[in-house]
């Protein structure tokens, strides 16, 4: 979901650059605020930042098709700490992929951010918030998270290039055509997203519950 | 026992696949995505910075800043894990 570097025309990545700075905005000015009630959970954010840095960063091969790709990880962020703070932990890790591995771009950091940081941790966090609601387990409701969150990661990614790349074509139809070529690589990882972040959080709300206090709501 | 036997088959059968599969394992999914697309709308991938940087120097700022953070890390060890240090370390 890394939109390398000149594919988005400078207009399109000025206007994602503007929600994308209004959620990182939000999300610094809240984890400000957190962090002065409850500093504890900063060796979490700290922790949660490395893994969303590395996970999105791992080419895992896929069997069979001989294509790599990568899970997001802010779901299961948005999930330990919420949408918005994983939105600040997202794009950080973003920033840092373009500017040392040539992972995505710089100009492409708003889009980026859109898919991926916000994308993924606010569909992570409202699938995960409903699945709870309605009663579904910890880990069925986690892994739903990881799954949907990758998902609508690269669905969103799929409409950018659409929109910057379509050319005479209608965009629906390049934006369909893009998210296909994204699944049969996409889905297994997916639901390898669904099933880890489904067991780190059960991992987590068996040895340290504690962390999942104010985050977890109990059906 | 029978979950760890369980998660050695899956990484076994994982990684058997992975070897038999052939493919060179270039390019992220998303470059296989977006390059027809570009191709066809006539545009290409750019450098991400404006200068070139030659050779490991963004390896050395990288590294540097890790070393950096992982200082900073441990200088504020007991601020970050407030009560972790009870046992004695020797």
């Amino acid at each position: 979901m890394h939109i390398p570097e000149g594919l988005i025309p400078a207009q399109q990545a000025a206007v994602w650059y503007v929600p994308a700075v209004g959620f990182v905005g939000a999300g610094l000015v809240g984890l400000k605020r957190r962090l002065a009630i409850k500093p504890e959970v900063r060796p979490l954010i700290g922790l949660m930042g490395a893994f969303v840095f590395v996970i999105s960063l791992m080419p895992i091969p896929v069997p069979g098709l001989g294509t790599v790709s990568h899970p997001c990880g802010t779901p299961m962020a948005a999930i330990l700490l919420g949408p918005l703070t994983a939105t600040v932990l997202g794009s950080v890790a973003l920033l840092l992929q373009a500017l040392f591995f040539a992972h995505g771009g710089i100009t492409s950091w708003g889009a980026n951010i859109i898919s991926m940081a916000v994308g993924g941790s606010f569909a992570g966090f409202a699938v995960f918030k409903v699945s709870r609601r309605v009663g579904l387990g910890l880990g069925i409701s986690a892994g739903m998270a990881g799954l949907v969150g990758d998902l609508v990661t690269y669905g969103l990614t799929s409409l950018q290039l659409a929109l910057a790349l379509h050319g005479d074509e209608p965009v629906a139809y390049v934006w369909g055509a893009a998210f296909a070529s994204f699944l049969p690589t996409q889905v297994p990882l997916a639901i390898a997203e669904g099933l880890f972040t489904a067991g780190v959080v059960v991992f987590i709300a068996n040895q340290r519950a504690e962390i999942l206090e104010g985050v977890v709501i109990r059906p | 026992m029978k979950r760890w036997i369980l998660i050695l088959t899956v990484v076994g059968v994982f990684v058997v696949a992975v070897l038999f599969t052939e493919s060179k394992w270039e390019g992220d999914v998303t470059e296989g995505a977006a390059t027809p697309l570009a191709e066809k709308a006539g545009v290409e991938e750019s450098e991400v910075l404006p200068w070139k940087v030659d050779g490991d120097l963004l390896l050395f700022f990288f590294l540097s800043g890790g070393a950096v953070a992982g200082f900073a890390a441990g200088y504020y060890w007991r601020t970050l894990f407030p009560g972790s240090d009870s046992r004695k370390m020797v």
